[in-house]
């Protein structure tokens, strides 16, 4: 039998990890608004905006990967708590 | 053929690919995201603190979800300041090419004026030294006379095909097309020079903008006139279409290919289409022809050579007359909103009326025309598109309406001109090609730009297009 509190915290930890669902979902849309490397540069300006986009595709990749992790840890905490007996 | 784009001006010093300006919306809007996904990260992470879990005895991976969620919320929000930082670095590109742009534009019109005062100043020993000194010159003379005379017949003295082929290939190059523009700049300078004014005294008059491209303009008008061409006359409506039920432009192509190409089926040169705003008042949308005959003489045509030297050198030529003469006919008052789209020597005469100031002028489309002289009022929308391989922008100067959005283009880059046809680059559907660019562009200016040009067509239930073709009285 679950209490009612770990019931409400169960309930709290599956809404926390669908909104993190969301929340990595809209990053994808932010990741197609970055530019790719553009043809439109020469020389050392060039070097430095390609850098540039490329950290920033790389950095949201991460971040997208540290969400989906904790979305993960949150699931797997409500799961341990729901098993829990009272 | 290329299909970008390089848009400048708007009242902006920067100077853009249409890619590089996507890029700064992009980005832009990717900050916004992110620091909206941030911000909710944030009301997640704050329904379950720390100590509230472990007071609720909530296992330790919910421990270890709120460190990476707080480690997010870091990430995001650097992203978003980077993101901004890159959108800042492309648009400080932009407006550091821009000076860089202007600099040498400014500086390269200096040079060439000057030189082009010493150049006129010695001009009268230069061509007799020439004449005496290389018999090609005369010869070249007699051949152009000749070209001229035997083509007034109708007889060619060279195949069309062999002209028109190597001519082409020399006046679609963009370099040729640069270096007429800053000719035509100069021109004034020359003239000076060469009545006999000191090039340094020439330099002075010019800095001071008592020289100009429509002083010089007003001059030959007046010169051809004294030899019988050039003349100004009357013009009076021929024909005037029925008024047909028409719907409102959604793009920069519709409002392109909305402008006359008068035929010997359909000679209208203006087509003037009437909406009605919210409040029931009317609103109208011009659009005019480009030059019909080139006669510089005897010519029947208000779209004449005459009128482009009238547009050039600021007075009320045939065309400016007979647009005038179309919107009075429409009942076109001076309080009624108008737009004004052109095309050649339509786009220099739709400039003249804007820059006349008779009319409540709200935007102006004006294609492949020679308006870079033409002071439109900085308060009016304008949109210019010139290629750079057309040469009939160039005759118009240096474009100095920075407060307009100038698309520049490079239509033949990368592909062959098509035979038979004269400055291919400043074809209508050429430049309607261009206006499809510019629909599919990400560039934010040209979104609001359009914008505005369509707001006269905005809710409008009933809208009507009527065309008008006109003549000049011929005496």
């Amino acid at each position: 039998m679950i209490s009612t509190t770990d019931a409400h915290t169960i309930e709290s930890l599956e809404f926390q990890a669908q909104q993190l669902r969301m929340l990595n979902e809209r990053l994808s849309y932010v990741s197609a608004l970055f530019p790719s490397a553009s043809t439109q540069w020469r020389g050392p300006a060039q070097q430095l905006f390609d850098a540039a986009v490329h950290s920033l595709h790389r950095d949201l990749a991460q971040t997208r990967s540290v969400i989906d992790n904790a979305e993960q840890l949150t699931s797997l905490a409500a799961s341990q708590l729901s098993s829990r007996v009272g | 053929m290329s299909d970008e784009l390089i848009i400048s001006g708007g009242g902006s010093v920067a100077v853009a690919t249409d890619e590089m300006w996507g890029n700064v919306a992009k980005l832009q809007r990717a900050a916004e995201q992110l620091r909206e996904v941030a911000a909710v990260l944030s009301i997640v992470d704050a329904r379950l603190s720390m100590a509230h879990m472990e007071a609720l005895g909530v296992p330790i991976a919910g421990g270890h979800a709120e460190e990476e969620l707080h480690c997010a919320y870091a990430q995001l929000t650097s992203l978003a300041n980077r993101a901004d930082d890159v959108s800042a670095l492309v648009r400080t590109a932009a407006t550091s090419y821009g000076w860089a742009e202007r600099f040498a534009e400014n500086a390269s019109r200096r040079v060439a004026a000057d030189a082009a005062a010493v150049l006129g100043f010695f001009f009268p020993r230069w061509v007799a030294l020439a004449a005496l000194t290389s018999p090609a010159l005369p010869v070249l003379a007699a051949l152009g006379l000749a070209a001229h005379l035997l083509n007034s017949r109708g007889v060619e003295l060279l195949p069309p095909g062999l002209v028109s082929a190597a001519l082409n290939e020399y006046i679609t190059d963009p370099a040729f097309v640069w270096a007429l523009r800053h000719a035509v700049m100069s021109s004034d300078e020359f003239a000076a020079g060469a009545s006999g004014v000191p090039p340094v005294l020439v330099s002075v008059l010019s800095t001071a903008g008592v020289l100009g491209l429509p002083p010089m303009a007003g001059q030959i008008q007046r010169t051809g006139g004294v030899v019988g061409i050039l003349k100004e006359t009357p013009v009076s409506l021929v024909s005037r279409s029925e008024s047909s039920p028409v719907e409102a432009p959604h793009s920069y192509e519709q409002l392109v290919e909305r402008i006359p190409q008068p035929t010997e089926l359909d000679p209208s040169q203006i087509r003037i289409e009437r909406y009605e705003n919210a409040a029931g008042e009317p609103e109208w949308a011009v659009y005019i022809s480009g030059t019909v005959d080139f006669a510089v003489a005897d010519s029947g045509e208000p779209f004449d050579s005459a009128s482009n030297v009238s547009n050039a050198a600021g007075g009320d030529g045939g065309s400016f007359a007979a647009v005038a003469a179309a919107m009075a006919e429409a009942g076109i008052s001076s309080d009624n909103n108008v737009s004004f789209v052109g095309h050649s020597q339509g786009a220099g005469t739709a400039a003249r009326l804007a820059a006349s100031g008779e009319y409540n002028t709200q935007g102006l489309l004006l294609v492949g025309g020679n308006t870079g002289q033409i002071p439109i009022p900085p308060g009016i929308r304008t949109v210019i598109v010139e290629h750079t391989d057309d040469l009939v922008p160039a005759t118009g100067g240096l474009q100095d309406n920075a407060h307009a959005l100038l698309v520049e283009r490079h239509a033949y880059e990368n592909r062959p001109l098509p035979e038979g046809i004269a400055v291919p680059a400043h074809r209508l559907p050429v430049y309607s090609e261009t206006a499809q660019l510019m629909d599919k562009s990400s560039s934010p200016e040209l979104e609001r730009s359009l914008e505005e040009l369509l707001r006269f067509g905005n809710g409008s239930g009933s809208a009507t297009a009527t065309s008008y073709h006109y003549e000049r009285e011929v005496p």
